[in-house]
């Protein structure tokens, strides 16, 4: 489903959910903005599949955790954009605190390891 | 000479044969495909280049295709528990039927009944469309229960639009074969294909509703709303048509059920008519 540069195709697909909902805390956006924001944040080293962006952000917005709009950009031109929803950011709390635990865990082990 | 309208229009055609077929992500996806265009062309003048590259990207329709269909597969649950309840409803409709013109005829005097299986088989095609009719109408009560509460998403609206539609047409075509059958009996029992009863008159007033319900699909200006709430006005036509003759004839006591029925579907109707506050969003 993903394919990534530096980063494992299932850690980059298990944090795309929590990536997509914290980029939609900071304002509405689309598509094509949140692959373009992933790659700079992650200085190109997560990178998806361009296409199998839209299913997770059709999946999301079925469970109720954000929302879409269409809006006229240009010359009759449209574009989808997406917002958070209250519901999603109880997910992303939710996201956060595994997050938080799984980097205080490997981030505990790891203290002092040369690896 | 490239022609980028056409190039895209070539990639639709594309897609859609793979088996992309709903309209909401092939769109989303081609305004994907015309930033990513912009982009490109900021670095390279070669705008086929550009257009080859930004494909290649989009990824393969297959898997494409594959993941959207997992949405829709898992979108929408009352449709998909719809169909299977509706087979189950028919299977026991049917041996119902067949069992209580059974009994009530006496065992082995179903020949007594005269033209007994043209008789059976107008029963059971009708009840079978007026079941229909309200499945679609049910479906077009859980849309307005979805948006009532904010949850009705792009591919959860796909899925009931398409469901209901199914409903739709069943409901009219079992109908229409339902009065057929039914006139064709009345024909060799009373001589004439009318033999003036309620139910002939009201069984036709559902299938011109059927109709209509089915010719408004083809029209393009009649939004998807428009058209779920039309199912759940067919549960009020459908039910008036099954069993208003009767409440004419016996007069209402015993059709309780019926007033609860109507009134709980012109709520819904209602609910379906009214605008939706935006809910507020921390």
């Amino acid at each position: 489903m993903y394919y990534a540069g530096m980063i494992e195709k299932e850690l980059v697909a298990a944090s795309t959910e929590p990536l997509i909902l914290s980029i939609l805390t900071k304002g509405e956006s689309y598509g094509y903005e949140l692959i373009q924001e992933v790659k700079r944040l992650s200085g190109d080293k997560i990178q998806w599949t361009d296409g199998m962006l839209y299913p997770v952000l059709h999946r999301m917005e079925d469970a109720g955790w954000i929302k879409s709009r269409w809006v006229e950009v240009e010359s009759g031109r449209k574009r989808k954009y997406y917002s958070i929803k209250k519901d999603g950011h109880q997910a992303l709390k939710e996201k956060r605190e595994q997050w938080t635990v799984i980097s205080s865990v490997l981030g505990g082990l790891w203290k002092g390891q040369h690896v | 000479m490239f022609n980028l309208e056409q190039s895209i229009a070539e990639w639709r055609r594309q897609m859609l044969a793979a088996g992309l077929k709903s309209p909401t992500p092939l769109n989303e996806l081609e305004s994907h495909l015309r930033e990513d265009m912009r982009g490109l062309l900021a670095t390279t003048e070669a705008e086929a280049l550009a257009f080859q590259l930004a494909v290649l990207r989009l990824g393969n329709p297959g898997p494409l295709r594959t993941e959207f269909n997992k949405l829709e597969s898992t979108a929408c649950w009352p449709a998909r528990m719809g169909y299977w309840l509706y087979a189950g409803a028919m299977i026991l409709m049917a041996a119902f039927i067949y069992m209580s013109s059974w009994l009530y005829f006496g065992a082995g005097k179903m020949g007594l009944l005269p033209h007994p299986f043209l008789l059976y088989a107008h029963v059971v095609s009708l009840t079978a469309g007026y079941c229909a009719a309200f499945f679609a109408g049910c479906l077009g009560i859980c849309y307005v229960c979805y948006r009532f509460l904010h949850t009705l998403s792009p591919a959860r609206e796909q899925s009931l639009d398409s469901a209901a539609r199914l409903f739709a047409y069943l409901a009219t075509g079992l109908t229409f074969v339902g009065i057929s059958l039914g006139l064709i009996w009345t024909k060799r029992q009373f001589g004439g294909h009318f033999a003036g009863d309620l139910r002939e008159f009201a069984s036709i007033c559902a299938f011109v509703w059927l109709v209509a319900l089915c010719v408004t699909r083809r029209i393009s200006r009649v939004t998807g709303r428009a058209r779920m709430l039309m199912c759940i006005a067919g549960n009020v036509i459908v039910s008036l048509a099954w069993f208003g003759p009767f409440v004419l004839i016996h007069g209402t006591a015993g059709y309780w059920p019926l007033a609860i029925f109507l009134g709980m579907n012109l709520i819904f109707l209602v609910m379906g008519m009214a605008p939706v506050l935006e809910r507020a969003e921390s």
